[in-house]
């Protein structure tokens, strides 16, 4: 069954062992200059320009440590290199390959189909434990659990290998689909899960999840029944904007927007006091240099200088930004009242989480954190309510979201705390669990199969 | 091959897809907490009583140095309101070196302006001797957003009219919450009496505890009318 090796055939060049070490070595490579970037570039900026594109250019800045002489002038000389998604994508291409050309499938008649089914079978059943929500929930809470209910479309899956493959290679094509499913796991990851962040302080409510990689430009305008309209500008018809100088203009925008300029990362300064308070203060942004992979701990602060323009008229060069001293631009149109502000990108839940309490429990006789905890409680629309309690390492799933225990908040004024959940959203989250469930079957087959057949010639030859 | 090529299309195509445009939609506020009622209700400590207005919640963990803890009712963005009861004897360094201390504590945009976000009440007379209230507006030292704070001071007078103790009821939020509950701070303070005492009736209404005036030393009058007479 398996394609012919031919130099004629791309499959038998597409399947090169030779090309698997270079993509392999390529990866290391990447992993290498990806991690040097950090120096300069926070860390998801790094993420999806050297491991989530097809490919990336690296600055030849990245091999320069930071005390050497002269670093702060950079050479502006870069060199193109694969992403992190090609490599990817060519790994599984070249597994593939490497299955069609060498891989022979050794069942004939009964033997066969019996393998077949079994392996249809056990996929079937992988798909059924991840897409039932009670089964999935259950599967990423408890690892014993886990492995329980994957236990019979392992063995289903094992078996049809090794009935269509025979026992040298039955566990190699086993290891080999764990890794195929650990590689396409990537793609699934990178592309569809989604990152955010969730403050509550203590006895609030909150239905807004901020993801403060990427920020938006949000008009925003009351409506009917107490709620608010929200028009929102995504960060890259900004950039767009602020490259081209094009104004963004859209139905739903109340005028035409131009962005004179986007800051990825700001810092304010006081430029004039007309009133008694801070909210007559004007303030200036500054570009800074963007938070690096070594400051964990804080994030970039946008600002964006704007022109508004409707009705053939000017609100003039404004700013705006993240920070919450700068008051959002007011203005009517066309009857109505608007305000801008830039903001970190929002999703709003159906749905609200309220916090009783938070905890920040330290070891006695220390200020040394032992555990962080809060108190929770997710109140659906028609008023039904579900009690929760998180803490580190044990989060709160609910609708298809992971809500972390990620670290508090204390005004510092006041002394008021909240809580910071961060919500990871990652539909291929199971994907690595099972790659290494399927991979550890594998090798133990693999190597137990060969230990066996080991045994076996020496008894023999001890017979003999 | 084909199978090849089709895992390549579907694996890179999604990656080149066209990304979102302007997006309008329409929101409501989050679910408010389900704040527990409470009816007004008394407090008592160091021999003394105050009247805690209905619907604040008292704290079960009262840190170090602090009478009491009460929370106001917030939204999940607002800022809560926090009000807390301390208690110094003596005079506490005095009314004006504590407005002094407070306003170091906030950042004012521009230090030449501080006065016109510090406001102060004229002395008034209390039950238990004075009471004046200071009202700082600003950002407070490492706050992200602008905040407020409006504190009553109580200082208790001996025979000798000497400060015999001085009390804080201090509400921090930011300025909407300042506005809303104001008054009923300046209520709770002048409540503060001796155990056993019945409740003094502000039914007749008491002085604005922030009174509108910009100067920080504009309140070295004594008294105002409309304050309750002890």
């Amino acid at each position: 069954m398996a394609l012919p090796r031919s130099p004629y055939n791309p499959l038998t060049h597409l399947a090169s062992l030779r090309l698997t070490l270079v993509l392999l070595s390529l990866s290391i490579v990447l992993i290498f200059v990806g991690t040097l970037a950090q120096v300069d570039h926070g860390i998801w900026w790094v993420v999806e320009h050297y491991f989530r594109s097809l490919y990336v250019w690296v600055p030849l800045d990245v091999f320069r440590p930071v005390f050497w002489p002269g670093r702060e002038t950079p050479w502006d000389v870069s060199f193109i290199f694969p992403g992190g998604f090609l490599l990817l994508g060519l790994l599984v291409v070249n597994l593939i390959a490497a299955h069609a050309v060498r891989y022979k499938v050794r069942a004939a008649g009964g033997t066969l189909v019996v393998g077949g089914v079994c392996l249809l079978v056990g996929a079937g059943l992988y798909a059924l434990t991840v897409a039932l929500p009670t089964l999935a929930d259950m599967i990423q809470q408890d690892v014993m659990l886990m492995l329980g209910i994957w236990a019979l479309p392992t063995a289903l899956v094992t078996a049809g290998a090794y009935l269509l493959f025979g026992g040298r290679k039955g566990g190699i094509v086993v290891i080999h689909l764990g890794l195929i499913l650990l590689l396409l796991g990537e793609f699934v990851t990178g592309l569809a899960a989604d990152e955010g962040r969730m403050q509550i302080t203590e006895r609030g409510s909150s239905n807004v999840i901020m993801d403060v990689r990427e920020v938006e430009l949000a008009f925003i305008t009351p409506a009917a029944d107490g709620r608010e309209r929200h028009v929102v500008v995504p960060e890259h018809l900004l950039e767009r904007s602020a490259k081209t100088g094009e104004p963004i203009e859209h139905p739903d925008l109340p005028v035409s927007v131009s962005v004179d300029g986007l800051m990825d990362n700001s810092e304010l300064r006081t430029t004039g006091f007309a009133g008694g308070d801070l909210r007559t203060v004007d303030f200036a942004a500054q570009e800074i240099d963007t938070v690096s992979g070594t400051q964990a701990d804080r994030s970039d602060m946008p600002s964006a200088y704007i022109t508004l323009r409707g009705g053939g008229e000017t609100l003039g060069r404004q700013l705006v930004s993240v920070f919450e001293v700068v008051r959002p631009i007011a203005f009517e149109a066309n009857g109505r009242p608007w305000r801008v502000v830039l903001r970190f990108k929002r999703t709003y839940l159906p749905y609200a989480i309220q916090l009783h309490d938070f905890r920040n429990d330290t070891f006695t006789g220390t200020q040394v954190a032992r555990n962080f905890s809060s108190d929770l409680r997710v109140v659906e629309p028609g008023g039904s309510a579900r009690e929760a309690y998180v803490k580190m390492n044990q989060p709160l799933r609910y609708d298809g979201k992971a809500f972390f225990q990620a670290g508090y908040l204390q005004h510092p004024l006041n002394r008021n705390t909240g809580t910071i959940l961060q919500v990871a959203e990652n539909p291929g989250s199971w994907i690595p669990y099972l790659s290494c469930v399927i991979v550890t079957v594998g090798l133990c087959g693999q190597f137990g199969a060969s230990l066996f057949r080991y045994g076996k010639r020496t008894a023999a030859q001890g017979v003999r | 091959m084909r199978l090849s090529l089709a895992l390549l299309l579907m694996l890179v195509l999604p990656a080149c897809g066209e990304r979102g445009g302007v997006v309008a939609y329409e929101v409501a506020a989050p679910a408010a907490y389900d704040w527990p009622e409470t009816e007004a209700r008394d407090d008592a400590a160091e021999g003394l009583v105050w009247t805690v207005p209905a619907g604040w919640v008292a704290m079960e963990d009262v840190s170090d140095g602090l009478i009491a803890d009460y929370r106001l009712p917030g939204s999940g963005e607002a800022l809560p309101g926090r009000v807390t009861v301390s208690m110094i004897m003596g005079d506490a360094s005095g009314f004006d070196a504590n407005v002094e201390r407070w306003r170091d504590q906030f950042f004012f945009a521009l230090p030449e302006d501080t006065a016109r976000t510090v406001r102060v009440s004229p002395v008034l007379p209390h039950l238990l001797g004075t009471m004046r209230t200071a009202e700082l507006h600003g950002q407070h030292q490492g706050a992200a957003v602008p905040t407020s704070m409006l504190t009553a001071v109580v200082t208790i007078l001996d025979r000798d009219g000497r400060a015999f103790a001085t009390w804080f009821f201090k509400l921090a939020g930011d300025e909407a919450t300042i506005r809303a509950a104001g008054r009923a701070l300046g209520e709770m303070a002048f409540s503060l009496r001796p155990e056993g005492m019945d409740a003094i009736d502000l039914s007749g209404g008491t002085p604005d505890p922030a009174p509108d005036n910009n100067a920080p030393d504009a309140g070295n009058d004594p008294g105002t009318d409309d304050a309750p007479q002890p």
